[in-house]
């Protein structure tokens, strides 16, 4: 061949790069041991932290779950109010006044009052009494699983969850005990209705909830209200504001997220579960940077072979990210099935767990970033190899 | 050898390498000039520390000379930056090494694919030619093996096939017998020279056995850096 500076047509061929899978598979399954502990810290990061966001959520929904499950448009309860547990009794005028209200359908009180319940065998408990009025159907339990919601009329009766009939001493219909020192039977099950605060939901009509509490006919804790069709929220509100000026008026969807705030942020209960979360996914990385480093470091002859040969530094990095993506999605895929059989056997405990579709697809990206980031130390070593050290003994 | 004047696959000329700068340079090798052409083998010998394995990767386009020139099938390799040199190994350099350099995970018919794709073979026509590569080797029966099930000299005929896939014109081997018996290791040697004959690619083969250089077609020893002159030819012309 002459002098001249053609190249054969095979230096120009784009280099095909799909065994970058194949090399990276292998070389995991290669190292049996090793890939494992690879595993457990994925699975222990996704676990830990699908887990905590679980509890995170279920939560935030145990807080709001009365005020979601209540069909009110408006809620109005005294000026400072926080959330939905802690309530100041309003003055027993303030219902006819918002009844009087334009645009108003309906006004009702409703009662949310601690107190301490007597169990059948002795010892005592501190309950959320939710009194509400039976006849509208805006407020009261739901999920009912034993029992008739209408048996709520008769006297002293209550409905509880079944998840908290341990806690209550109570395990049948028909149980009688003490609220306050008044007598009460229970008439029905609930499920599911679990109470942020460990107090758990004691629900009775107004009127029953009124002697429970020894209270005055027309006390309320909130006023709840339907709005009339076509009347606009917002200018009721205002209406309302102007003619009460020491109450609190919000929509049901504001005082939720009023109330998930408070018990999630205000008093630090949300952001300890959310540093836990955290502190897995940090944990979990540090494990899998650690292998997947070991694991590179391992490869370095390879893959200073595959340089020598000519190999381009991307196809070092596939492997490097194929390896990386590979255990994350098997790491995520087990870690989520655990995460998620965890949250599906808190559904009898007292702290729920919820594990929704969008936290599993979330954390894969979580996952993914997790191992794509604690492999840049590896690729760096990788990337900078000097092919010659093959030769170099 | 047939008529065709050979074709050269690797020259250099006035070669130096120095490794390093200042007080800790290494001048590895010094005014070397070497022609290898296309069907012949050329055995490279010399003392440890001389620059054979340096001549090796000078002319496998791993290493840039310090001064002189390189030419790759007339094409001066002076001018290539990391991304080119790469380029250029990959069309037409292949490696031996004495230490097999095998992927521990791969079988043999993965590896030998895993090279042709490399160079930008699709899969099908990839998988064909590994499987033709590994009976050219004689190794037809060990395809789905890895390299742990492998005896060294079946190791290093897998090494051949991958450092063959492609067709390179410049097969580069660094001691590759120094492992192996020496049975195993002629069986390697004239496998190469076979290649090297049939194939019309250079096969350059740095060893330390005078009997492995005896199977070559020339032999060049190398002292301090320097080509010993005169280049010496094998006894026995086989
Ligand atoms: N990366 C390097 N940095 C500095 N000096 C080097 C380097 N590699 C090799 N040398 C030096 O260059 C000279 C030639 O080394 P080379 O490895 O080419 O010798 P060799 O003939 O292959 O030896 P051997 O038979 O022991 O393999 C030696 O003096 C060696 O110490
Ligand atoms: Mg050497």
């Amino acid at each position: 061949m002459p002098d001249g500076t053609a190249i054969s047509p095979r230096t120009l061929r784009r280099p095909n790069l799909g065994p970058s899978f194949l090399l990276a598979w292998r070389n995991l399954a290669y190292d049996r041991s090793r890939f494992a502990v690879t595993m457990v810290g994925i699975i222990f990061a996704v676990v830990l932290t699908a887990v905590q966001v679980g509890l995170f959520f279920g939560f935030t929904a145990t807080t709001t779950a009365v005020i979601e499950h209540t069909r009110a448009d408006l809620w109005i309860g005294l000026t400072g109010l926080r959330n939905f547990e802690i309530a100041m009794p309003q003055l027993e005028r303030h219902r006819n006044i918002v009844m009087g209200v334009p645009g108003i359908a309906r006004a009702e009180a409703l009662l949310v009052f601690f107190s301490a319940w007597r169990k059948p065998e002795g010892g005592n408990e501190t309950i959320l009494v939710v009194g509400f009025d039976p006849n509208s159907g805006l407020a009261g339990p739901w999920n009912l699983v034993e029992g008739d919601a209408a048996d709520l009329r008769l006297p002293d009766a209550v409905v509880v969850d079944d998840i908290n009939r341990a806690k209550l001493g109570v395990a049948r219909i028909g149980d009688q005990v003490e609220i306050n020192q008044h007598r009460a039977r229970v008439v029905g099950f609930t499920h599911g209705i679990r109470s942020f605060t460990t107090s758990p939901y004691v629900f009775a009509t107004y009127r029953n909830a009124i002697n429970y509490g020894y209270l005055r006919d027309g006390q309320a804790n909130y006023v709840i209200a339907k709005l009339a069709p076509g009347a606009d929220p917002e200018t009721v509100q205002q209406a309302i504001r102007r003619r009460m000026p020491d109450v609190e008026v919000m929509t049901g969807d504001a005082f939720a997220r009023l109330t998930e705030r408070y018990w999630m942020f205000t008093t630090g209960a949300g952001t300890g579960i959310l540093i836990a979360a955290a502190l897995g996914l940090v944990v979990g990385m540090v494990i899998v940077a650690q292998v997947l480093y070991a694991t590179t470091v391992d490869h370095m002859t390879e893959f200073g072979t595959l340089r020598a040969m000519g190999a381009p530094q991307g196809f070092i990095l596939r492997i490097i990210l194929w390896q990386a993506t590979i255990s994350a999605v098997l790491g995520h895929a087990i870690g989520i099935l655990i995460a998620m059989a965890i949250a599906h056997g808190s559904r009898y405990g007292t702290a729920l767990i919820l594990v929704p579709p969008g936290l599993a697809v979330g954390l894969f990206g979580v996952t993914f970033l997790m191992c794509a980031s604690a492999s840049l130390v590896s690729i760096r070593k990788a990337l900078t190899i000097d092919p010659a050290m093959v030769f170099q003994r | 050898m047939n008529g065709q004047p050979a074709a050269e696959a690797v020259t250099v000329e006035e070669l130096g390498l120095v490794y390093g700068a200042g007080a800790t340079a290494v001048q590895a090798l010094t005014g070397v000039a070497l022609t290898v052409r296309r069907g012949e083998m050329l055995a490279l010998m010399g003392p440890s520390g001389s620059g054979k394995t340096t001549l090796l990767m000078v002319m496998g386009c791993l290493l840039r000379p310090t001064a002189g020139r390189v030419r790759i099938l007339g094409r001066d390799i002076g001018g290539l930056d990391q991304a080119a040199m790469a380029a250029m190994r990959l069309a037409h350099v292949g490696f031996v090494f004495q230490s097999y350099n095998l992927f521990p995970a791969l079988t043999a018919v993965e590896t030998i694919r895993l090279a042709l794709e490399l160079k930008g073979w699709s899969s099908a026509t990839a998988g064909e030619e590994a499987v033709r590569l590994l009976a050219e080797v004689g190794l037809a029966d060990k395809q789905h093996s890895i390299p742990a099930q492998l005896s060294g000299g079946q190791k290093q005929r897998v090494a051949i096939a991958r450092a063959l896939a492609g067709a390179p014109e410049l097969i580069l081997g660094d001691e590759p017998t120094a492992a192996l018996d020496w049975q195993t290791g002629q069986g390697i040697i004239l496998l190469l020279r076979g290649l090297a004959r049939q194939d019309r690619c250079a096969v350059v083969v740095v060893t330390h056995d005078p009997r492995v250089a005896e199977l070559a077609d020339r032999i060049v020893t190398i002292d301090d850096g320097r080509i010993c002159n005169p280049e010496r030819m094998p006894h026995a012309a086989s």
